[in-house]
């Protein structure tokens, strides 16, 4: 898939959107806020594609990769992801809030399929290792333009190890 | 006093290195009269990755999705039935993407070719600079007649004549492209004349011979003259000399207009063989074509100067035959002022 060809996406969109819609809509329910994801993970990948050219993973997973981050990432933030979208320049659904309490409830029920380990974490545990992937991931997407999957891993690698060594400051 | 300053140093430090202390465990959120062993809290973040950071083998190249965590259709998650509703509105978002993404496209084309503009405006400002500078370096080029071994005896010349220069000296700033005449003296030595344009007035003409440049011709054998003055000789008589030297062999050289087809040149020591080189225009407006010559003779003699007596030029005679059959004889350096 070239870079900035809309034609190859485009295709590739048709050979993936039902399977990613299908992933969103198992752990959201609610098929309105399955479609917004649907819609903000394909132009997640696409603003990943541009910058970093073409996955060196299968590109189905690459995508249901991105499908993760953007359900964990707007499970983080309390709504649906849309800086994507925004930064295409597409127009944004409102979410009817209700529709989203519930699909951010099933969120956090499937959370240990989408993140293995967290099953034994207690609620508040898991969001915030949750919200500490999504920032790596976030700082990950955000690494210079023509970075390699290989630097954006070792980049999260680093962030991670950074997590794991004690940290001086904290409450007494 | 010596003691007393020493005292007020030593507690100076003593306290600056204490607050320097209770400024850091304050940084670190450890009470500043507390023990050193004080058990220090961890964080929440802390204590959740401690728990659940082993299991999630994230240190992998991707930042998506590791093997084991790749969903599968049928087994992490149902295939859902894709109603009519759902597709139309997959194909709506699908064909807005489209319709952004080229957008987006033309934006960052429209942003590439300004770079692109900007860019070869740069570059052109960049050659034109180059150019200039290979301008001047050409003009600093000039100074070299394109043959080493009349470069080397221009150089000499100028060091043999400095100072004053006179006003016919040869310049090397301004030389124009060489016209070599290679011809072999009868000592079996090669030599090369070359006529070259000197300060865009002056006409001049060199003659060297490679690793024994006193032998031929040494200073004595750059003259010049102006362009007018070439021009007025060469309609007049349509050759002149410039140059004779007096050497083991007598060279003459000089400049012919272009419908001279031979020259010939007589001495007291009989003929001589000559070359005639082909046609060059100086580099200068109104310049007419020229064909430089040369014409040696060997004297024999055993000393670098031949006897006296071959060495008053008006023993020598230069003849030119032009295409048309006509015959031109000049005194030499007849066209001198």
């Amino acid at each position: 898939m070239r870079r900035n060809s809309s034609a190859a996406f485009g295709a590739f969109y048709d050979r993936h959107d039902r399977g990613l819609f299908s992933f969103l809509a198992h752990h959201t329910v609610d098929r309105e806020v399955a479609l917004e994801l649907t819609a903000e993970a394909f132009a997640v990948a696409y603003l990943r594609l541009r910058s970093f050219g073409t996955p060196t993973v299968e590109p189905r997973n690459w995508l249901l990769g991105i499908g993760r981050f953007v359900l964990l990432s707007s499970y983080c933030h309390h709504a649906v992801e849309e800086r994507a979208r925004r930064q295409l320049g597409m127009t944004v659904r409102v979410i009817d809030p209700l529709a989203w309490d519930e699909a951010e409830a099933h969120i956090e029920a499937t959370l240990p399929q989408l993140v293995p380990g967290l099953d034994d974490l207690p609620p508040e545990e898991r969001l915030a290792l949750v919200a500490q992937i999504v920032d790596h991931y976030d700082r990950a997407g955000s690494a210079r333009p023509g970075a390699s999957s290989a630097s954006i891993g070792r980049r999260l690698a680093g962030g991670l190890r950074a997590l794991r060594r004690p940290r001086k400051r904290g409450p007494r | 006093m010596r003691a007393l300053r020493a005292l007020l140093a030593r507690l100076w430090l003593d306290v600056t290195l204490w607050r320097v202390g209770v400024s850091e465990r304050m940084h670190n959120w450890l009470d500043p009269l507390a023990g050193t062993d004080e058990v220090r809290y961890k964080t929440f973040k802390e204590i959740a990755l401690e728990n659940a950071a082993d299991s999630l083998g994230m240190d992998v190249d991707d930042p998506y999705l590791d093997e084991d965590e790749i969903p599968e259709e049928g087994v992490d998650y149902d295939p859902l039935e894709i109603t009519p509703e759902i597709r139309d509105r997959l194909s709506a978002d699908r064909e807005e993407m489209i319709v952004y993404i080229e957008r987006m496209n033309a934006r960052t084309r429209r942003r590439r070719r300004v770079r692109r503009r900007r860019a070869a405006v740069l570059a052109a400002a960049v050659l034109m600079s180059a150019a200039a500078a290979g301008a001047a370096a050409e003009i600093l080029l000039t100074g070299s007649t394109g043959v080493p071994a009349i470069d080397q005896v221009l150089s000499i010349s100028e060091e043999a004549r400095k100072p004053p220069l006179p006003p016919s000296t040869p310049g090397v700033d301004s030389a124009s492209e060489p016209v070599s005449i290679p011809w072999k003296s009868q000592e079996g030595t090669s030599a090369v004349g070359v006529a070259y344009l000197s300060g865009r007035t002056d006409l001049c003409f060199s003659l060297a011979v490679p690793d024994d440049i006193s032998h031929v011709t040494g200073a004595g054998a750059v003259q010049c003259q102006s362009l007018a003055a070439v021009a007025s000789a060469l309609a007049d008589h349509r050759f002149f000399v410039m140059t004779i030297n007096f050497r083991r062999t007598v060279t003459i050289t000089g400049v012919a207009a272009v419908n001279i087809a031979t020259v010939e040149a007589t001495g007291p020591m009989g003929e001589f063989e000559t070359r005639l080189g082909p046609p060059w225009v100086p580099p200068v407006d109104g310049s007419q074509a020229v064909r430089p010559f040369v014409a040696f003779r060997y004297v024999g003699a055993t000393d670098d100067s031949p006897s006296v007596d071959l060495q008053d030029p008006r023993g020598y005679s230069v003849m030119a035959k032009a295409l048309d059959g006509k015959t031109y004889q000049s005194p030499l350096f007849s066209a001198s002022p």
